[in-house]
């Protein structure tokens, strides 16, 4: 080609090296996409002397290479996973190939995000995150709990609400984050490290509603996890409805179905129940009370009783003496009752059980 | 609210401590009415100390945290 002198001022097209032809075009994608989401299915994932993970993204009708640092894959992958990646897109200087430079990825789809939370499950049930002697109980008299939520969701709402019906003058520090999309596991990281560093309350909690499995796929993040496990203080995880299991509920010291139940583990003693016990406390002093009034007319009663029964007692005796003393029982034995003057010549009435019998004494002599 | 909940606490506390002795072999009548009278006093003052307490909500910023 020739570089006649006016060619430039024309509109001449520029005449670069390779490396400034790349770097040119660099600079072009880094103003159009200093950042994008992609999704598609992954295809060829191959991890390279274990630091540097390769795979392709596809759709039906395209393909584009990708490229991440194994360390910062926070879910597995396979082959056929649809997922969703945060990527800055680059002409690669040696190869010239385009690529997407990958800061993190989620699983999309019921499909894939259910093979990658086994494939992760499997990974750290190997490495123990879940061992029940790790976990740790909640503080029993909790006063200051650390929330992390999304403040405008219904999850946190329901969250507080029950807390302020159950319990009161808790002291409720709340950091405001993400709790869907990519970015949701590293604002919930730092909540949690910003609390963990504060280390002035006395368990953190993480709550969110229910959602579709996209939109709980945060929960199933490993860095998450491994941050959640790695937790001073004890954290409770209320995520999602009943039937839903994420990741982050495995490895939380205290796993709770809902936000709502959450609020309910964080405060065991609700205010009303205490209220009702308080009445019943009182009414059990006034039935004491009422039975002990009952009480004492039963006792002058049986103290009166065992009296008469003494009295009763010692009178039967001496009925039984007297009756052994009746001259009647004495004739009934055979004797007889010898009444009159004991002189010569005097008539004596002798008694027996059936005769009356007069008698003169002729004499009288001396045993 | 700290103050509140113990004096809550220390309430409750001598609540079940009347309890006790409501329950107790040491129960006599004569001492019951005054305990009682006591006893009714505390739970009414717990009840409304209870009621009145709320709990105190504060956001944290955690751009402004990690500065």
């Amino acid at each position: 080609m020739s570089a006649g002198s006016g060619d430039a001022a024309v509109g001449r097209p520029p005449e670069l090296t390779v490396a400034d032809f790349v770097a040119s075009l660099n600079q072009v994608l880094d103003a159009a996409y200093p950042a994008v989401i992609v999704v598609g299915e992954v295809a060829e994932f191959n991890i390279s002397q274990g630091k540097f993970a390769f795979f392709k993204l596809k759709d039906e009708t395209a393909t584009i290479s990708c490229f991440m640092m194994a360390f910062k894959m926070t879910a597995s992958l396979e082959n056929g996973m649809k997922i969703r990646v945060l990527a800055v897109p680059k002409v690669r200087d040696a190869s010239g190939f385009l690529s997407l430079n990958v800061a993190k990825y989620q699983p999309v789809g019921e499909g894939s995000i259910k093979k990658a939370l086994e494939l992760l499950k499997k990974k750290l049930l190997k490495e123990g995150l879940f061992d029940k002697s790790k976990k740790r109980p909640l503080p029993d008299d909790l006063q200051k709990i650390a929330v992390i939520s999304s403040v405008d969701s219904a999850g946190y709402r329901d969250f507080i609400k029950i807390l302020g019906d159950r319990a009161g003058g808790l002291e409720i520090s709340v950091i405001n984050t993400a709790v869907q999309g990519l970015n949701a596991p590293q604002e919930i990281m730092r909540a949690l490290r910003v609390f963990n560093e504060r280390a002035e309350a006395d368990a953190v909690v993480i709550v969110r509603g229910g959602g579709s499995k996209d939109d709980l796929a945060a929960f199933n993040d490993e860095e998450l996890a491994r941050a959640i496990r790695a937790s001073r203080l004890p954290v409770l995880v209320g995520v999602g409805h009943e039937v839903d299991e994420s990741i982050a509920d495995l490895v939380a010291d205290v796993r709770a179905s809902t936000p709502t139940h959450a609020a309910q583990l964080l405060t065991p003693r609700d205010k009303r129940e205490v209220a009702r016990g308080l009445v019943g406390m009182i009414e059990q002093m006034e039935n004491i009370m009422l039975r002990s009034v009952r009480v004492v007319p039963n006792q002058i009663r049986e103290r009166i009783e065992q009296k008469l029964y003494e009295v009763g007692r010692s009178l039967a005796s001496a009925k039984a003496v007297l009756s052994e003393l009746n001259p009647e029982k004495v004739l009934e034995r055979g004797y007889a009752i010898i009444s009159g003057k004991v002189k010569p010549g005097e008539t004596l009435k002798i008694t027996t059980k059936h005769n009356i019998i007069s008698a003169k004494i002729e004499a009288i002599g001396k045993r | 609210m700290k103050q509140e909940r113990e004096k809550i606490a220390e309430k409750t506390k001598r609540l079940n401590e009347l309890m006790a002795w409501f329950d107790g072999d040491e129960f006599a009548l004569e001492e019951a009415v005054e305990k009682y009278a006591e006893a009714t006093k505390l739970a009414a003052e717990i009840e409304r100390s209870l009621e009145g307490l709320k709990n105190k909500v504060v956001r944290i910023d955690l751009a402004e945290e990690e500065e």
